[in-house]
């Protein structure tokens, strides 16, 4: 326990951390920080929230095209508020078309017979449909700030928190005392472990409460019982979650990783004489899976969403259905991903052990 | 209780840095002596298991030190050549968390922190950083650390380097006093620190150990080998290159050397009592007379 106070201490009392933290969230707001449009919509939507029913549907759609043909005539610019109306028509469109599309892909599928068809249909059929029309604005900003600027601060902040967490011991030459006595192999180790887990989970939900804060000022805090099929990047997802479930879910995985990632980082710090040395190697080990943002292979892409920028991500797990064949066995990549963090995450942990039992020094 | 190395040998590639070394350890001062690179801090390394001998075993009485692991561990205290601090620690905090580590309770870890600051005598700057130390004062620190956990058994490497005279007769009378009971094992090169205090002295060259024995005994073999002699300036040369000068001092408008020899080098020459000092200088011969003549 006193070894655990003493380790988080040290983490902690890094004063670049906090230095660096608040520039990211400055910098996050400023380049999350999109016009007013959203203002405008929450209006908008008010008019229109409710079941989607036919009059509304047809409603939208005259609106639509009066607004549109105003355009064309006089050549105006549309004002903000046009702008937020037009979205909410288009909107309102493509919620009614979605059905008939997921009925449609059911059939498609019914036709293949892969190793997971049964499974995507099940799936399908458990989507629930877009009949509403619910201002998921929100929770929309919250679930993109997870795959767009969170995994990104959490792997930086990891990064500089915790490289040098056996480094410096190696460099300062505090080793010597630390390898030579009882609890320097084995328990130390673990509160090492302890305090950086607990420094992941502090950063994660920093950031998740920025997040939390930051959007309610800015956009309001309804529509979570949403289908994520309501968002365009999700449109074909086939996971029946609504968005709480799903951002739940999402920061559980982030956590998962960021944890996996952590540990990681402390392994490659364990055999590393130099912070700086230990930072590089894991920033290169982060950084190195965006090379799936330029390839086109299946299955190498497939792999990539399993490394921990993109688990941290999670997004492109739940955006299609895919599953990896396991002995013919579909298993979605969510959970392929949660499986693979969990080994990893207790691969790291052994090896630690064991390159800390027999830790020598060397100057 | 007695610590026995059994043919330990170290290898760094192809360099024999410590060449198998048989030797048994009883509580007392054991101080080992050996020109730089002699291989004293490797040993003491070994010992204190933050390296492996590259063959050869340790036995603590009659058990494997690897065996006993933290058991082992439990039982020593060990005095780096170079301390490490974390600079922003105050000294009390440092030592509290080396207690911890050497698994003392918190309430052991108040009344020991405080006994060890005051052995070392920084009681008075214990809520300062160790950063702003002097090195004298870090060297004190690394002392009051290893003895945190009342080690059985005490390694301490050049523990007297940097050390003010006052301190380092401080230091020499705690070892002595704690020894009773005690292995402790000082390596330096400074001979004084460990002549009236030690029960055994070993002489370490080139990774071998060529000297194990009291320090009595030790001088008794080079017992009428030592000759001092007041010579003028211009017969200092023709001594210098025929026999080992381990001194030269200046009295009373004449030189006079110190020097080591099997029989009288000059006629004036008087046999004297040899010190551990010109035992040293005995079996690390090479540039020594020039050693001596630099200190005029
Ligand atoms: N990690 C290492 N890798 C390679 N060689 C080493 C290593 N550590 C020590 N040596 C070599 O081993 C020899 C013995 O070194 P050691 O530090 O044990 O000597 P020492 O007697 O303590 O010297 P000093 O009086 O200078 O402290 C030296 O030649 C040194 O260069
Ligand atoms: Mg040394």
């Amino acid at each position: 326990m006193q070894l655990l106070k003493y380790e988080l201490l040290k983490i902690f009392q890094q004063k670049s951390l906090y230095v660096i933290f608040l520039f990211l969230l400055v910098f996050a707001t400023l380049i999350a920080d999109f016009p007013n449009v959203d203002l405008l919509k929450k209006d908008v939507y008010h008019r229109w929230e409710g079941p989607l029913t036919t009059e509304k549907v047809q409603q939208a759609e005259k609106n639509y095209q009066v607004l549109s043909k105003g355009f064309n005539l006089e050549n105006t610019a549309f004002t903000l508020t046009d702008l937020s109306k037009l979205g909410m028509y288009e909107e309102i469109a493509v919620l009614h078309s979605t059905e008939s599309a997921n009925e449609k892909q059911i059939s498609n599928i019914k036709n293949e017979h892969h190793y997971n068809s049964e499974l995507q249909i099940n799936m399908l059929q458990k989507v629930d449909h877009l009949n509403y029309v619910y201002n998921y604005r929100g929770p929309q900003q919250m679930i993109d700030f997870i795959s767009f600027l969170s995994f990104l601060i959490t792997g930086v902040m990891l990064l500089i928190g915790l490289s040098s967490i056996f480094s410096r011991e190696y460099s300062s030459g505090v080793d010597h005392y630390i390898l030579s006595t009882k609890k320097g192999r084995k328990a130390l180790v673990w509160a090492k472990l302890g305090a950086a887990l607990l420094y992941t989970l502090s950063v994660v939900s920093t950031l998740e409460l920025y997040n939390f804060f930051i959007t309610i000022i800015r956009i309001g805090n309804e529509g979570w019982k949403a289908p994520i099929q309501i968002l365009f990047d999700y449109h074909r997802s086939p996971y029946a979650f609504n968005l709480l479930e799903y951002h739940l879910i999402q920061i559980g995985l982030h956590l998962l990783a960021a944890f996996g990632f952590a540990l990681l980082i402390l392994l490659i710090s364990s055999v590393n004489k130099h912070a700086l040395m230990s930072f590089f190697i894991s920033a290169g080990i982060f950084a190195f899976p965006y090379i799936r943002e330029f390839t086109q292979v299946q299955w190498l892409k497939t792999l990539l969403s399993f490394s921990f920028p993109y688990v941290m991500k999670v997004k492109p797990l739940f955006v299609d259905f895919q599953t990896v064949n396991v002995y013919d066995y579909p298993v979605l990549l969510p959970i392929m991903a949660g499986i693979i963090m969990l080994i990893s995450s207790v691969i790291f942990i052994l090896m630690i052990f064991k390159v800390m039992e027999h830790k020598q020094v060397t100057t | 209780m007695n610590l026995i190395l059994d043919k330990i040998s170290k290898c760094f590639g192809d360099k024999i840095v410590l060449d198998d070394i048989s030797l048994e350890l009883t509580p007392g001062v054991y101080g080992i002596l050996g020109a730089n690179g002699s291989g004293k801090t490797t040993l003491m390394r070994i010992l204190a298991t933050v390296m492996n001998p590259s063959s050869g075993h340790i036995s603590f009485n009659g058990q494997d030190i690897n065996d006993m692991e933290h058991r082992y561990r439990e039982l020593i205290g060990y005095l780096p050549q170079q301390v490490g601090l974390y600079k922003s620690f105050t000294a009390e905090k440092f030592l509290s968390y080396i207690a911890y580590l050497k698994g003392l309770t918190k309430a052991e870890t108040q009344d020991k922190v405080t006994e060890v600051l005051d052995l070392v005598g920084l009681s008075e700057q214990r809520k300062e950083k160790v950063g702003k130390y002097s090195g004298g004062m870090k060297r004190r620190i690394g002392i009051a650390q290893a003895l945190l956990n009342d080690p059985k058994l005490l390694i301490v490497d050049e523990p007297t380097a940097g050390l003010d005279p006052k301190e380092r007769i401080r230091l020499r009378n705690l070892l002595s006093r704690i020894s009773s009971h005690r292995i402790v094992l000082l390596s330096t090169h400074i001979v004084s620190d460990i002549e009236y205090i030690a029960k055994e002295v070993l002489i370490l060259k080139e990774g071998q150990l060529i000297q194990k024995d009291t320090p009595q005994r030790l001088l008794n073999e080079i017992e009428g080998k030592v000759w001092t002699v007041q010579v003028s300036e211009g017969e200092i040369l023709e001594l210098q290159s025929k026999y080992k000068v381990v001194n030269i001092a200046l009295v009373r408008e004449k030189y006079e050397l110190r020097i080591l020899s099997d029989t009288r080098p000059h006629i004036h020459a008087i046999s004297e009592v040899p010190h551990l000092e010109d035992l040293y200088l005995y079996h690390f011969d090479e540039g020594a007379s020039q050693d001596a003549a630099v200190k005029v």
